[in-house]
């Protein structure tokens, strides 16, 4: 929000000059920066409206931090004519509007407003328009509390603040029309709409250079009303930002007795008659303040004399000062934001200023740190796969594909962020692409969340784009599991590209051919936590030697590995430690139909050494077997 | 001679060996036919039960070992390699390494901070509910306040009973830790968080944030600018000038932020990194803890900004390019 610096000055005559009001601000009140000219711009809280969307508040705030004297004129208008009948008010529901002061006055002429009026409205972005209209948005910047201006001879049989009919329409003061509904408000005649209340004054009843009288608005209107009628149309104005942060019902007789002071002296405008319609206006809060409480709180050691001087200087009532450390405290009225002890802690601190605040080791009870099971996980995989080789990338959540068990977004940024990722693969794949202009070979991995069916897990994504990328890919995906503490897994064909990584009957992942070179893999970390929970145990080194046979046969093309290995495995070998592919050829003899491999066989028991005789016994069944069920060749 | 030293000056020997030559001679002076351990071994017949035995054990195990040593040399030296004239000054062959994201490093590097200041480290969802998000958090529905934190939502599933959202920040998981453990909590909370804006060099429609969490029943504001001095010097091993400002979050009370300055190397500007706060009895009752035997404090740092402060890097997007000539370079 903008304020003038000149305004500011002359509230608080003492002020420091513009560089360090605004440190002043900035360090102890709120977010505030330069702006060109006399102005400055304040980053409000956005609990701070009621009391501080204003030059009175913020001048209050200067004041408060630089321990100095304000002047504001904020005396209250006496003696003037109320409820008269000459003009009615009716609030269909005080929920929606609590309070709703109105005044009629008449003027000889709208006339122009004064050039340092306009010369404030200007710098704080706002355009003088007439006599009439400049003082009411005056006094929004005085005070803080939005204003209206009817032309009473306008109005028809009075004003009613009520909820908008569905499909009702208002054109706004700029000729912009705005079609309504039963959750805004309005401020209407027996005509119609006059204004969408809280937000914008309509066109009918406008105060113009011929209007002689007029009803003035200082009205409080429910602030979650305001707030989603101005999503809605959408239209943000000075008085919609204010309503939509919630004012103090207080501050709209405030306001009028202001307007009606400036209206009397620049246009020498009268008033005739008014009306006050109101609820039950906010009572008196009183907080304990406990200065033993604060110190502990905040760590800071001020005795109860300064708490009291500092809640003093931002305009607290302190009473019962005969409790040995401790007082009653009561905000000023049209601080909303402050309702229990933490709050009044935040004054008293920031207007010590939390700068003055010493660093202070915490004496706690030692309770060991722990670091939750994926997150460790997680880190392991991550170090495994660097030293494997490979780099890791980030991608964002969402994306352009969808599939079967994909979530939408309600309000996507764009059309190709319209879903929740399901897997890591898509973006695995363009990191591929878009780095392939620079490298020929890479290895790339992602761990990140995905979304199915609405249910959320932690995955890693592997990709390599390599020569035999799929084989490097398998070779990989074993050592890192086994890194991590699986040993029992399988990579099992599901279709002709992809194969499922399986461990104890629980499917973990799968593993993608892209194309020759190009291999992927994805893995679901969260079930892999629950599986390597144990710990490695150790297990006796082998006393005896290993005995090796290798065994070369020739298949059938359509014969795969895994058929042959699992075969080999069916066979349950005494004293078989391992079986590796050693060796394979396509186009056995230049034949299309056939392949060859080599198997190497490891022989090892625990118990002894194993003889030849003994090893050539188990071997010999392979040969066999390979041979019945396979179609196979021995070389 | 004793078998102890003669199996010392052998060993000792074999050594030196430096040729197929010397290795052969080498053979027959130990095991050749007149070899001195030949000898041992012929002389043993001459002993009595008990001594054969025991020398016999011994010259036996010698004999192997020679025999290894020989059968070990002699691959070695008869590779060729001593021969062959290796370019020494020839670069060496290119390893192909991984890197760890710049994000990740940085994470690691302030879960390490952290975890020898004894914070636990927990995750939580990144998709989240408006409960955890907004409501519990003292944000209320239909206030500007909320307009702080612009959120992605999701489209609801037929009679859904709330509103799913993109956590637009990591502290639900104050609200999730504090419902499901007892006081004292120490935790951080890295995590992915989303925000509905539009990109910029500053700003990303998803990055990562750390939250942290500090209660007790005497835990104040100046121990969390302790707990934070020390974070931030760590992190930078740089001299750094701290500076704290008034705030506003809904679930801190008194809020504040959080300002470092560099003083080392003249980077002389401040730099906003951080909100924080003391929790707000609100959250403590949400999370079902009475706030009357409780304080301590929260805060949140945009894990991204803290990386390009450290390594310099200019804009966030670059983060999420996957160019792994950028992620390269760490």
């Amino acid at each position: 929000m903008k304020f003038s610096y000149p305004f500011i000055k002359k509230l608080v005559p003492q002020a420091p000059v513009k560089a360090k009001l605004i440190d002043g601000l900035n360090m102890k009140a709120f977010e505030t920066e330069p702006l060109d000219g006399d102005a400055f711009e304040v980053k409000l809280s956005p609990n701070r409206y009621s009391d501080a969307a204003s030059h009175w508040g913020i001048a209050r705030e200067v004041a408060a931090v630089f321990n100095l004297k304000i002047k504001v004129d904020d005396k209250k208008v006496v003696n003037f004519p109320q409820n008269k009948g000459l003009f009615k008010i009716k609030v269909l529901d005080n929920k929606l509007c609590p309070r709703y002061v109105g005044r009629l006055f008449e003027l000889k002429k709208v006339g122009d407003s004064p050039s340092w009026m306009k010369k404030l409205l200007h710098s704080c972005g706002l355009r003088p328009i007439n006599g009439v209209v400049d003082i009411m948005n005056y006094v929004m910047l005085e005070t803080g509390q939005p204003l209206h201006a009817f032309d009473a001879d306008g109005i028809e049989k009075g004003i009613i603040v009520r909820s908008a009919k569905n499909n009702e329409e208002i054109t706004s003061l700029d000729g912009v029309r705005y079609h309504l509904d039963e959750k805004d408000i309005v401020i209407a005649d027996g005509k119609g709409p006059l204004a969408i209340a809280g937000v914008k004054g309509g066109k009918r009843a406008e105060v113009n250079k011929n209007t002689r009288r007029i009803i003035v608005e200082a009205a409080n209107f429910d602030q979650v009303s305001i707030y989603k009628t101005m999503k809605k149309l959408p239209l943000t104005t000075d008085a919609s930002l204010r309503f939509s942060h919630g004012l103090n019902p207080h501050l709209a007789l405030t306001g009028m007795d202001r307007a009606t002071v400036l209206l009397k002296d620049i246009l020498g405008a009268k008033v005739t008659d008014s009306m006050d319609v109101s609820a039950k206006l906010p009572g008196k809060k009183i907080i304990e303040f406990n200065v033993d409480k604060f110190n502990k709180f905040i760590g800071l050691n001020l005795d109860k004399k300064s708490v009291v001087n500092y809640l003093k200087r931002l305009g607290f009532t302190i009473q019962d000062f005969k409790k040995s450390n401790s007082f009653l405290a009561e905000p000023p009225v049209l601080r909303d934001d402050i309702n229990i002890f933490e709050d009044l802690t935040e004054e008293v601190a920031r207007l010590c200023g939390l700068d003055e605040l010493k660093s202070f080791p915490p004496v706690v009870g030692l309770q060991p740190a722990e670091i939750q099971d994926d997150v460790v996980l997680k880190s392991k995989v991550k170090k495994i796969l660097v030293g494997f080789g490979f780099s890791e990338v980030y991608n964002y959540s969402f994306t352009g594909q969808k599939d079967k068990d994909s979530s939408e977004l309600e309000n996507p940024i764009s059309q190709d962020k319209k879903y929740l990722r399901t897997g890591l693969s898509l973006g695995l794949k363009g990191n591929l692409r878009t780095n392939s202009k620079d490298l020929d070979n890479m290895r790339i991995f992602e761990v990140g969340r995905v979304w199915r069916a609405n249910s959320e897990s932690l995955r890693l994504g592997v990709a390599l784009k390599e020569e035999d990328a799929l084989f490097h890919l398998k070779g990989i995906l074993s050592r890192l599991l086994e890194g991590v503490g699986l040993t029992e897994i399988l990579m099992k064909p599901d279709s002709k590209n992809r194969l499922l990584i399986e461990s104890d009957n629980n499917v973990l992942g799968f593993i993608e051919v892209v194309h020759k070179n190009v291999s992927l893999a994805e893995i679901n970390l969260g079930d892999i936590v629950l599986l390597t929970i144990g710990e490695n145990e150790y297990r006796p080194l082998p006393k005896y030697p290993a005995i090796m046979r290798d065994i070369s046969i020739v298949v059938p093309a359509e014969v795969r590995v895994g058929e042959v290995m699992e075969a080999i495995d069916n066979l349950s070998l005494k004293d078989v430690e391992d079986v590796d592919l050693v060796d394979y050829f396509d186009k056995f003899g230049g034949d299309s139909k056939k392949k060859s491999l080599t198997f190497r066989i490891v022989f090892r028991s625990y118990q002894k050494t194993l003889t030849d005789e003994e090893v050539e016994k188990e071997f010999s069944k392979i040969g066999q077997a390979l041979t019945r069920l396979l179609k196979a060749v021995v070389r | 001679m004793g078998i102890a030293s003669l199996r010392k000056q052998a060993l000792d020997e074999a050594e030196s060996i430096e040729d197929v030559k010397q290795l052969e001679s080498f053979r027959v002076k130990y095991l050749g036919r007149k070899g001195e351990l030949t000898s041992v071994l012929r002389s043993l017949k001459d002993l009595s039960l008990n001594e054969r035995r025991s020398l016999g054990e011994e010259a036996n195990k010698l004999r192997r070992d020679l025999e290894e040593v020989i059968d070990f040399k002699h691959k070695e030296l008869s590779a060729g390699g001593k021969e062959e004239i290796i370019d020494i000054t020839r670069p060496g062959k290119k390893v192909q390494v991984g890197h760890l994201h710049p994000l990740t490093r940085i994470e690691d590097e302030i879960k390490e901070i952290f975890t020898s200041l004894n914070f636990s480290i927990v995750e939580g969802p990144e998709l989240e509910s408006e409960y955890y998000n907004f409501d519990a958090l003292n944000i209320p529905p239909a206030h500007p306040a909320r307009d702080m934190w612009d959120t992605f939502w999701l489209k609801q599933p037929k009679n859904a009973k709330e509103r799913r959202l993109m956590r637009t920040h990591t502290s639900p998981m104050q609200i999730r830790y504090m419902e499901t453990h007892q006081p004292p909590f120490q935790i951080i909370v890295p995590g992915r968080v989303f925000r509905y804006e539009a990109t910029d060099a500053s700003h990303e429609i998803n990055f990562y944030q750390l939250e942290g969490l500090m209660v007790d029943e005497n835990i104040s504001l100046a121990n969390f600018k302790f707990i934070i001095e020390a974070f931030f010097k760590r992190l930078f091993k740089e001299k750094i000038e701290f500076r704290f400002r008034p705030s506003y979050f809904p679930f801190v009370e008194p809020a504040v932020e959080v300002d470092i300055k560099f003083t080392t190397k003249g980077r002389g500007e401040w730099l906003e990194v951080m909100g924080a706060g003391m929790v707000h009895p609100r959250v403590f009752e949400a999370a079902h803890l009475n706030p009357r035997d409780l304080q301590g404090f929260a805060f949140g740092v945009g894990i991204e900004r803290l990386a390009m402060i450290k390594y310099k890097i200019p804009d966030i997007r670059m983060f999420y390019t996957g160019d792994l000539k950028f992620i390269n370079q760490f």
